[in-house]
């Protein structure tokens, strides 16, 4: 039985959360801000964030201080942002390894939705298939044709990335059964396709468009709903009669559970400000990046129905290959 | 021909610019720096640096951010040599023959040959990249996973030829790198492999930590407790410089490491470290007198120093004719390119020569900075061992601990560094040499990937090693190495042949 005093003492603590809150967020931020990256220097992830960075650096008028702590699931940035005070000055870059893990992984040292609280999805970046000139297949259809006929693989840029499920997608909804070769990263990858090693290739469109030009490699189609301005004859994986196999790559940014919502809008707004400068609109379609900077809220939502919908793949089928 | 000099041209005509001699000069300054202090790469320093350099011209900011690069090349070897400290994978073959040089008072010369046979190496990576660029990336990308595995493989075998002392002894010290080379998560499975549940062992240990501990913490503890008489270092400091026997036993080992650094640099991954035990490994047998070597033949230090520079240089190739990054700072390199509006890949060339031949026509310009800086310095390097070792080691510790921590921002680290420093202490106290162990800690992950790749790929045909003509080629130089290795009455007899003759 809930007591008059303790039911007043809730209330008031709850009064003075949110008046913290509201404080926090009027001098928030007064100090410098963390944005950990759980990817190498030099990837998609380290890009974007590198790239933002310093405008986001004048926006917000603090330093803004990227620290990479990479590693192949980008588990351990993660878990140290779950650990950190939820104050706004350690955030996380989330790639899609953060809403695919719990489907992948048979153990994660957090919880990816009770100790994360979304900030907003920054971007996402359509994924391209790519097939060797030697391949015989100009289309969607005479490739899966051809991949029921004969043993094709193709390469990613390792598992658990959006390139390997598109892939594991593919297989699923098409009924093929193309093998699966993993990579480090999708230069490697890319590497090996152009030698022929393998048949086929998903990666992202900007290291694969001068090569597509070139006719060193073949595009079969892109995931998302539409065609990218910067290849508009490939078609996508819809147009190519395949639903649902749209993995795109996607990247987040997410703080610590318990981070005030005010504080969060901050810095949606200062991340989302600075990419719609012309200049940085333009350097990021370039580099493949298509703009979104939803809203925490939606974000929130967005994150909760990525990671159910990874789990539900992966009762269907084995994620791990 | 005229093709190349007008394209030469054009290249010095944009890198003999002030602004971007004066970044060259930053950034070969900078590297230098960050290659002296151990742990510290240029990974970190380019990844930190990058922003900086949005205000720059795209040209002006690749010279100084590949400058960082081939400058730490040079400043890695000096501390392999002064302190037995190998800042980057390539130079733990410098330790090898280095140290022991600089032990023998022969630490000037040392340095001395490790700069002019970068600088060599510098030289004619240069023009390989003006003038054969595109044949070569053609053969890097014949390169597929069955390749990589048997150059693994021979890379491998390279090691035990490689080792001073019994084949079996090389061989269990491969194995157990190749033990520690798979902690972490299994690139085809997603699985964690010997990790116990910690989350910093899941992507491996890093490179840096075992190499720091096994060679400078265990030689620091070896040397506290046997009270090393430093008196050699003190007083034979004198002759600083190459003395004229010595710069003819090491012009030919600086060819010949030049030309093997700049075939494997092209090829991804473990070109650059392939590259510099190869070089030692082909100079130790050519030599009339295999034993001088892991006591301070300058052969050993020439050949790897030069392999390893021409290296670093031809691993640009890719880069530049591909748009294909080689090793990470290569990604980091593509990174700046293209937040400079520059799509890197094949047609950099065509669009961009200014850019294209200003950056190669930089590297040479900042190899003969580096030389111009690095001949005076030696004297000042040297007179760093008159410090006393209460001092000197005390220091190495804590630069060794800051780089290492520096690396993935992790305390784990540095305790596992502590940890094999102990295991080197260790394996110095039973004569086991640790250089084989860190090459099977380098190659060994990249075979495994590689077998596992070729076999997915084969359909699980092992017959996929043998029907390719590369694969086939290295299989049996692997098994050539190995019959040498395991025949020393071959060796014996051929020794006696030519006193005959």
């Amino acid at each position: 039985m809930i007591t008059k005093r303790q039911l007043l003492g809730s209330l008031v603590g709850v009064a003075l959360a949110a008046a913290a809150g509201g404080a926090a967020a009027q001098s928030f931020p007064s100090g410098p801000v963390k944005i950990i990256v759980p990817r190498a220097p030099g990837g998609g992830s380290d890009n974007i964030t590198r790239m933002i960075g310093p405008a986001l650096e004048k926006k917000l008028g603090v330093p803004v201080v990227i620290e990479n702590r990479p590693d192949a699931t980008a588990v351990l940035g993660a878990d140290l942002v779950a650990k950190a005070k939820p104050d706004g000055y350690t955030v996380y870059l989330s790639d899609n390894s953060f809403y695919q893990n719990p489907a992948i992984l048979d153990s994660l040292p957090y919880d990816t939705i009770k100790d994360f609280t979304a900030v907003t999805m920054l971007a996402q970046g359509p994924v391209i298939l790519i097939v060797h000139p030697s391949i015989q297949a100009k289309t969607l259809p005479e490739l899966i044709a051809l991949a029921k006929k004969s043993k094709l693989t193709f390469a990613s840029g390792g598992i658990g990335s959006s390139t390997h499920l598109v892939g594991v997608m593919l297989n699923l909804k098409a009924g093929t059964s193309i093998t699966h070769v993993p990579f480090k990263s999708s230069g490697p990858a890319l590497n090996a396709l152009l030698g022929g090693h393998v048949s086929m290739q998903f990666g992202g469109i900007s290291s694969a468009r001068p090569f597509v030009e070139q006719g060193k490699v073949r595009a079969i189609a892109l995931t998302g709903d539409r065609r990218d301005p910067s290849m508009p004859d490939v078609p996508t994986f819809q147009e190519g009669g395949l639903q649902g196999a749209d993995v795109t790559s996607v990247w987040g940014i997410h703080a610590p559970a318990g981070t005030p919502l005010a504080v969060r809008r901050v810095l949606r707004d200062a991340v989302v400000a600075v990419m719609r400068e012309p200049e940085m609109t333009k350097t990021l379609a370039e580099r493949g990046y298509d703009i979104i900077g939803n809203t925490p809220e939606e974000h929130q939502k967005q994150t909760e129905a990525l990671v159910t919908q990874w789990i539900e793949v992966g009762k269907k089928v084995n994620l791990k290959e | 021909m005229t093709d190349i000099l007008a394209n030469l041209a054009i290249g010095f005509g944009e890198a003999l610019s002030l602004t971007n001699l004066a970044f060259c000069l930053i950034g070969v300054l900078v590297g230098t720096l960050v290659g002296v202090l151990p742990g510290i790469g240029p990974l970190a320093t380019v990844a930190m640096l990058l922003p900086i350099t949005f205000a720059l011209q795209p040209v002006t900011a690749l010279i100084m951010l590949s400058g960082i690069y081939y400058g730490a090349q040079y400043g890695g070897s000096t501390t392999a040599i002064l302190v037995n400290l190998p800042g980057e994978a390539s130079s733990v073959v410098t330790c090898l023959d280095g140290y022991q040089m600089a032990r023998r008072g022969r630490a000037g010369a040392a340095l001395a040959v490790a700069a002019l046979g970068s600088f060599f190496a510098g030289t004619v990576a240069t023009v390989l990249i003006v003038t054969v660029a595109e044949p070569m990336t053609e053969l890097a990308l014949r390169f597929g996973p069955a390749e990589y595995f048997s150059l693994m493989v021979f890379g491998l075998i390279g090691a035990v030829v490689l080792a001073s002392g019994s084949v079996v002894n090389a061989l269990a010290m491969i194995v157990v790198g190749l033990l520690l080379g798979l902690i972490g998560i299994d690139v085809n499975s997603g699985a964690q492999r010997y990790t116990f549940g910690i989350p910093n062992l899941s992507d491996g240990i890093s490179f840096v930590t075992i190499a720091l501990g096994l060679f400078g913490i265990g030689d620091i503890v070896l040397n506290l407790e046997r009270g090393t008489d430093r008196s050699i270092l003190a007083t034979r400091l004198g002759g600083l410089w190459l003395t004229r026997a010595e710069a003819r036993q090491a012009a030919a080992p600086v060819v010949r490491g030049t030309l093997i650094g700049s075939m494997l640099g092209v090829l991804p991954g473990g070109g650059a470290v392939l590259s510099a035990f190869a070089a030692y490994t082909a100079e130790k047998k050519l030599a009339r007198d295999p034993t001088r070597f892991g006591h301070g033949a300058i052969e050993g230090v020439a050949a790897p120093e030069a392999a390893n520079n021409a290296g670093a240089q031809t691993s640009f190739i890719p880069m530049l004719t591909l748009g294909i990054p080689s090793n990470a700072l290569m990604a980091l390199m593509i990174g700046a390119l293209i937040m400079h509006g520059i799509q890197p890949g094949p047609q950099v060339l065509s669009s961009q020569p200014t850019l294209f031949w200003g950056l190669i026509a930089s590297m040479w310009i900042g190899n003969l900075m580096l030389l111009v800086i690095n001949l005076p310095l030696i004297g000042i390097w040297v007179a760093l061992l008159k410090v006393p070792y209460r001092l000197l080691y005390t220091a190495i510790l804590v630069f060794s601990a800051i780089g290492v921590y520096s690396i993935g921002n992790s305390v784990i680290d540095v305790f596992l560094t502590a940890v094999f420093g102990l295991l080197g202490y260790f394996f110095l106290k039973v004569g086991a040499e640790p250089a084989p162990l860190l090459l099977g800690f380098v190659l060994g992950p990249m075979m495994e990937e590689n077998l596992r790749r070729a076999m997915l790929i084969s359909g699980g045909d092992p017959m996929t090693f043998v029907e390719r003509p590369i694969s086939l080629g290295l299989l049996l130089a692997a098994a050539g190495l190995l019959a040498l290795a395991l025949l020393p009455k071959l060796r014996r007899a051929r020794a006696e042949a030519f006193k005959e003759a």
